[in-house]
């Protein structure tokens, strides 16, 4: 039943970036707790190809807009429509700006203390 | 695949999580607040509901002490660290949606509370894993013939990981359909579901992932562009199927820039 009938194109190579990965997050997301080999390879591929179909995405809202230079922004408008992914990449950018901020006033608090210390 | 916005929450996501995710006009959610030094105020985020104030206008206010909920979270500390950022007293420069949700961390505190252990295994999983961000990121150069930088790659991985999800929850379902339809070549499935003592249906084969990849692929046919790769075979519903595959199929992975 596999339904890649039609049009199938060369594959040159078996990647497997994900397996490792993949295998905890089809458990998380409700697998069994020891998921098929030829199952996570599939899913490697599914997903493989989901990333570089994005990325065409992307790079076609660049050349839109005249630019070589992918940027996160593309991302978001590619991903426009789908109101789940947009959030999530949303809140990663607030994450990891918030970390980013957090490290900075730590490093200052940790000047601040060494001039202190030093100064005595 | 992807619900118009509803106050409704989706099968698996936790309840924190999902109201980032989906705009729900005027709900409690407040917007993030602007009265930052550092930070530039954030742009008027399309997730997240602006009722009927101006986005620069602070709306929620620095958090009150982490809520009695959070103790509770202190033996599972113990037993591992991550404790799911229901105890974190956010930084002082957070944004408004740390500091404003504190019912949500009561809320989500009381739910990992509730789990059985399969269940807290599971959403550890979920919470833990991620898409390893070196090859995400090797993929992208590759299709790109750029370099992306470190915030491409991070979001590529945010909603892949998402889309992961999707197809999971999607094969699943699948399999449940397949099983309780009983069809001819489905037999193996009746099999596992009478041999498991847990109820499951045993593990997903690759089947059940191509089937909810191609269902994925016509619900979303004008917001994902999945062209060709797998079952080009529906080619009939795209209309234009031969071109739409062969786009896509430029040996392993395409490059656009040359």
């Amino acid at each position: 039943m596999a339904a890649d009938a039609g049009i199938r194109r060369p594959r040159t190579r078996r990647q497997h970036l994900f397996a490792k990965e993949l295998k905890s997050l089809m458990y998380a997301f409700g697998d069994d707790p020891d998921p098929l080999p030829e199952s996570v390879q599939v899913l490697d591929e599914i997903v493989t190809d989901y990333i570089v179909d994005m990325c065409h995405d992307a790079a076609r809202m660049a050349s839109r807009g005249g630019r070589n230079k992918i940027k996160v922004d593309d991302f978001k408008f590619a991903l426009r429509k789908d109101q789940r992914k947009l959030g999530r990449v949303e809140e990663l950018l607030i994450m990891s700006k918030v970390i980013a901020d957090a490290r900075k006033q730590f490093d200052d608090k940790q000047e601040v203390s060494d001039v202190a210390s030093a100064g005595k | 695949m992807s619900s118009p916005p509803s106050a409704s929450s989706p099968p698996f996501y936790p309840p924190g999580s999902h109201k980032r995710r989906i705009s729900v006009t005027g709900s409690s959610l407040p917007p993030p607040t602007a009265k930052k030094p550092k930070i530039p105020p954030p742009r008027k985020l399309s997730t997240f509901a602006q009722p009927s104030s101006h986005p620069l206008r602070q709306t929620s206010f620095p958090p009150d002490p982490p809520p009695p909920g959070a103790k509770e979270d202190e033996e599972d500390d113990d037993a591992r660290e991550d404790d799911y950022g229901t105890s974190t007293v956010p930084a002082e420069g957070a944004t408004g949606n740390l500091g404003g949700e504190d019912d949500e961390k009561i809320r989500l505190s009381v739910l990992l509370d509730s789990f059985d252990s399969q269940q807290t295994q599971r959403y550890e999983a979920f919470r833990r894993a991620n898409l390893n961000k070196a090859a995400v990121k090797k993929l992208a150069n590759q299709v790109l013939s750029q370099s992306v930088t470190v915030g491409v790659g991070t979001a590529i991985c945010g909603f892949s990981k998402v889309f992961t999800g999707e197809i999971v929850e999607l094969a699943l379902k699948v399999q449940k359909e397949w099983a309780d339809a009983d069809v001819e070549g489905e037999g193996i499935e009746n099999v596992r579901k009478r041999t498991k003592s847990d109820g499951s249906l045993g593990p997903l084969l690759p089947d059940h992932l191509r089937e909810a990849a191609r269902r994925y692929r016509l619900e979303l046919r004008g917001a994902v562009g999945f062209r060709g790769s797998i079952g080009g075979g529906c080619g009939n519903a795209l209309g234009a199927g031969p071109g739409v595959g062969g786009e896509g199929a430029i040996g392993g992975v395409g490059r656009l820039f040359r």
